[in-house]
């Protein structure tokens, strides 16, 4: 059931022979390089033409169910009109006395009504009205049941394969029309600006119907499953299309495509920048070294008035080579930003799509993970990371505590600011953090954990001198051992209960601050 | 599309060599669609939310109303959205519900089904699957929200006003000088706390030292006390009529039990040895008697899930469970066939002061030499092979 007809009887196949005219107006143009007086505009409505007409001859043979000889009969026909209008259509201009001295010749020499243009003229006309079929018979394939042939291509595979090969094929011959064959080698001729209207409908239309293919593709499956289909489906799927497509234009439009420089030009710069940056800082090392030494001499010269002073060092300056652009003239550095954004932009796409394709296909990059440099490398990088990661646990091994805290904080104390949200961290880091703050603040307040001392031990040796808080440093204690060792997870609920022995701990260490202070001062008043 | 990233590559490739500006125009359109499309289904994904309302027990011949919301909690539209929720074929036809609809920024959709609960189970609704994608066919995603969950369908009850047996207890007679019910003046144990226990007979002084719930166990002077214990071993019924003789074996036990429980107040409890789906494994079932409705319930929610199984020893579960019962405690056996050693068995529960009443779901009729031997024994039997023989009871 077709509940939308204008879209198959209308649509579709203008779309599609719309698209067929996009190549041919590229094919005269790239021809028209060549033979600039050809007057090309005939070929490009018999393509159009031919396209159309392939849509509703296909499905008139589909109609009527025509076989065998009827199906010739009717595509000779065919052939035999598209060749008669495309040799009416190549004398619009001449004159009639021509087209009769022309006529006249055929009963003679019949060759003659094949000359060259009409002859590729005409092959073309029939490559785009036999593409044209085939995109007709595939729309009306879509939702058959799929044939047990080796190389089945399913129709809609078939038709997203054209729409793309035919996309190419129009980026190319648009591409030698804009730049000229003859430039087409040179890799440093300048970018060429402008818009391409008919490569943009060809691609707009497109996408279009890609999004039409999805549509009937699904609604062909849900059909054949006899599943209910929501009326407002269709309605939005064009509007969400249009959209979509919309916001993709847009986001087209926006991002930069022109770049006076390559990217390895770019890469060369940047390597530039790197090394005169460097020579830069050397000299300016040189400099400072070399300025006592030539002072001693200056002084040197000045008491025994040697006959000439010594050279003065001079400052180095900054000059970084800057890329040369394809004139040969430098590119401002405008030019290089916006070299520098197309690339990142570009890489960024490719990297994107590449990596997305990659997950999306975990059997490819299971195959590309096997492949033998592959797995050497990778084998180099697993023994190098193993030599890191063993480095760093040395490290730890060594430096245990200083590096606990730097996980389990961003060095809170010693910055001048302190954008650090305890919330933020996992209960388990909460729950350490605790434990070593009161480290830290008892280490600052003359009790400092020996590298010997355990967590409990120490807890012995500090509690006594925190009779309002002792119990509570034993279960900080308790906790920090269990955060640190245990494998179980630690909750929210339990990470709220340390902190509450902490801010009891932390106000027995301030207590004990005070009562150390105020004994130092009266120690102090005693004393004269 | 399989081919969209080689293209998308090969336009990258062709426009970098021609070095016209408005094919990489054209590069990130292509480019701004697959990002859109992919991250669009992705963001659409994270944001549906699915909730199942219903009620999850029924009875036989009720009519169960599920309402399933499927909720686009995010801003972005879902241009398509393939909603498929499994269901048990016994409870509806065909055995799922399919609905292919667009869900709008922030919108809500319900969905309404109707199940007939004919047959008493535990059935799994669901699990939803969804699938969803793009509008040009590069990204698609199926799911499974709103995850299995079941209703229970309890047993047919043919409620009876008394059953026509020669007794004032449920099935067989006491002597009526003894003392009723237990005597709370004789406490003689404690047990773990179970469903319907009264609050009174809480003992708290062994559950602070033990750490949970005890109660009073209180001599009995005599049980009036019945077990229901049902067969569900596979070999225990004829072949050909096993399923219909299990299925009515199950409504005369919740029958009784509803009986005794709701018409006589008295206690009625449970053993069986069954599948369970509940599970997914054989299981023992003992549910000691009580006189509670809530007990009641959930005796027949035992009932509305069991499933018949395989090598079990029926004459075993009665011994083994026949200990946990007080003297004087009336056993009802139900059964599809009556066997030498269930015959012995009864004769054990016998001598073992239980009284004994055996219940026989199939087609034919016992012999008069079972019959004679189960008088021999003062074993009442009975047959039942439609749920009109329950109603002969009354």
């Amino acid at each position: 059931m077709n509940r939308h007809p204008w879209l198959e009887n209308l649509f579709r196949p203008l779309a599609i022979g719309a698209m067929f005219g996009c190549i041919a107006l590229s094919l005269v143009g790239l021809v028209h390089l060549f033979a600039p007086a050809w007057n090309g505009t005939y070929f490009i409505v018999g393509c159009v033409l031919a396209a159309l007409e392939a849509s509703y001859s296909y499905r008139l043979i589909r109609a009527r169910q025509l076989r065998g000889t009827d199906v010739l009969r009717f595509r000779a026909v065919e052939i035999t009109l598209f060749f008669i209008l495309l040799k009416i259509g190549s004398y619009i201009g001449d004159g009639w006395a021509h087209v009769l001295a022309d006529i006249q010749t055929w009963p003679h020499h019949p060759l003659d009504a094949m000359d060259p243009e009409m002859t590729a003229a005409f092959i073309l006309a029939l490559l785009s009205w036999w593409v044209s079929t085939q995109t007709a018979r595939d729309l009306e394939r879509i939702g058959e049941p799929p044939e047990r042939r080796r190389y089945y291509v399913p129709p809609r595979e078939s038709l997203a394969n054209r729409f793309f090969w035919g996309g190419a094929v129009l980026l190319l011959i648009a591409g030698l029309n804009r730049i000229g064959i003859a430039a087409l080698l040179n890799l440093r001729r300048p970018p060429v600006p402008g818009l391409v209207l008919n490569v943009l409908v060809y691609f707009l239309l497109g996408l279009v119907m890609l999004g039409q293919m999805q549509f009937v593709t699904l609604r062909i499956r849900w059909q054949a499953q006899k599943i209910k289909i929501a009326d407002e489906l269709a309605g939005r799927w064009v509007r969400y299309s249009l959209v979509v497509i919309g916001l993709a234009a847009l986001v087209a439009f926006l991002l930069p495509t022109d770049y006076t420089l390559g990217l390895l030009d770019l890469v060369g710069g940047a390597l530039d920048l790197i090394v005169s940056t460097l020579s830069f800082l050397a000299g300016l090392l040189f400099f400072l070294i070399s300025l006592p030494v030539w002072l001693w001499l200056y002084l040197l010269f000045l008491l025994t008035g040697g006959p000439s002073s010594p050279p003065q060092p001079s400052l180095p300056s900054l000059q970084p080579q800057e890329p040369g652009g394809p004139g040969g003239a430098a590119p401002g550095w405008f030019e290089i930003l916006r070299s520098l954004l197309f690339w990142t932009v570009a890489l960024g796409m490719v990297v994107y799509v590449v990596r997305s394709y990659l997950l999306d296909h975990l059997e490819i990059l299971g195959a590309l993970a096997a492949l033998g440099p592959i797995r050497a490398l990778r084998r180099f990088l697993a023994a190098l990371w193993r030599r890191i990661v063993g480095l760093a646990e040395t490290i730890n091994e060594r430096f245990p505590r200083r590096s606990l805290l730097r996980r389990v904080s961003p060095r809170p104390s010693e910055g001048p600011f302190r954008f650090f949200r305890l919330g933020a961290l996992p209960p388990r880091e909460r729950v350490l953090y605790y434990y070593l703050s009161i480290l830290r603040r008892a280490g600052r307040q003359g009790f400092p954990r020996r590298r010997a001392q355990t967590p409990h031990e120490y807890d012995a040796s500090l509690g006594p001198h925190l009779p309002e808080a002792q119990q509570e440093m034993s279960l900080l204690t308790q906790a920090f051992v269990e955060a640190r060792y245990s494998r179980h997870a630690i909750d929210q609920e339990r990470a709220r209960q340390v902190r509450a022995d902490w801010q009891r701990v932390k106000a027995g260490l301030r207590a004990l601050k005070r009562k150390t202070e105020a004994g130092d001062r009266s120690g102090a008043d005693k004393e004269p | 599309m399989r081919n969209f990233v080689f293209f998308l590559l090969l336009l990258f490739a062709l426009a970098a060599l021609l070095h016209v500006d408005f094919f990489f125009t054209i590069v990130y359109l292509f480019f701004a669609v697959y990002l859109l499309s992919r991250l669009w289904t992705r963001r659409t994904v994270k944001h549906l939310r699915v909730q199942r309302r219903f009620v999850d027990h029924a009875f036989i011949g009720d009519r169960v109303t599920v309402d399933l919301v499927v909720h686009n909690t995010g801003w972005l539209p879902i241009p398509w959205l393939e909603v498929h929720e499994s269901l048990p074929v016994q409870l509806i036809a065909p055995p799922f519900y399919r609905e292919v609809i667009s869900l709008g920024p922030r919108e809500r959709r319900h969905f309404v089904y109707t199940l007939n609960c004919r047959q008493r189970g535990y059935y799994p609704i669901g699990p939803l699957t969804m699938q969803t994608g793009d509008l040009l066919g590069i990204a698609c995603h199926t799911l499974t929200r709103a995850a299995l969950e079941h209703i229970t369908v309890y047993p047919r009850v043919v409620p009876f006003q008394q059953l026509g047996l020669p007794t004032r207890s449920p099935l067989v007679a006491l002597p009526a000088r003894s003392p009723l019910f237990e005597d709370p003046a004789r406490v003689m144990g404690v047990r773990d706390y179970q469903r319907g226990d009264s609050p009174r007979r809480i003992h708290w002084t062994a559950t602070a030292s033990a750490g949970r719930l005890l109660v009073k166990q209180y001599q009995p002077a005599i049980a009036r006390e019945t077990l229901i214990c049902l067969d569900l071993n596979r070999e225990d019924y004829e072949r050909r009529q096993r399923y219909t003789a299990t299925e009515l074996a199950i409504v005369v036990a919740a029958s009784i039990a509803n009986h005794v429980i709701v018409r006589e107040g008295l206690p009625a409890g449970l053993a069986t040895e069954a599948w369970d789906p509940l599970l997914d494994e054989q299981a023992r079932f003992f549910l000691p008697p009580c006189p509670e409705r809530a007990h009641l319930m959930s005796l027949l929610e035992v009932l509305a899930r069991v499933q018949i199984t395989s090598a079990t020893q029926f004459v075993h579960l009665l011994r083994r469970e026949s200990v946990n019962l007080s003297w004087g405690a009336t056993l009802l056996v139900i059964t599809g066939r009556e066997s030498e050693p269930l015959f012995d068995t009864l004769v054990y529960l016998r001598r073992a002061g239980f009284a004994v009443a055996l219940i026989l779901v199939r087609s034919g009729r016992p012999s008069s030499e079972l019959q004679e031997r189960a008088g021999l024994l003062s074993v009442p039997i009975h047959r039942v092979w439609h749920e009109r023989d329950l109603e002969t009871w009354q």
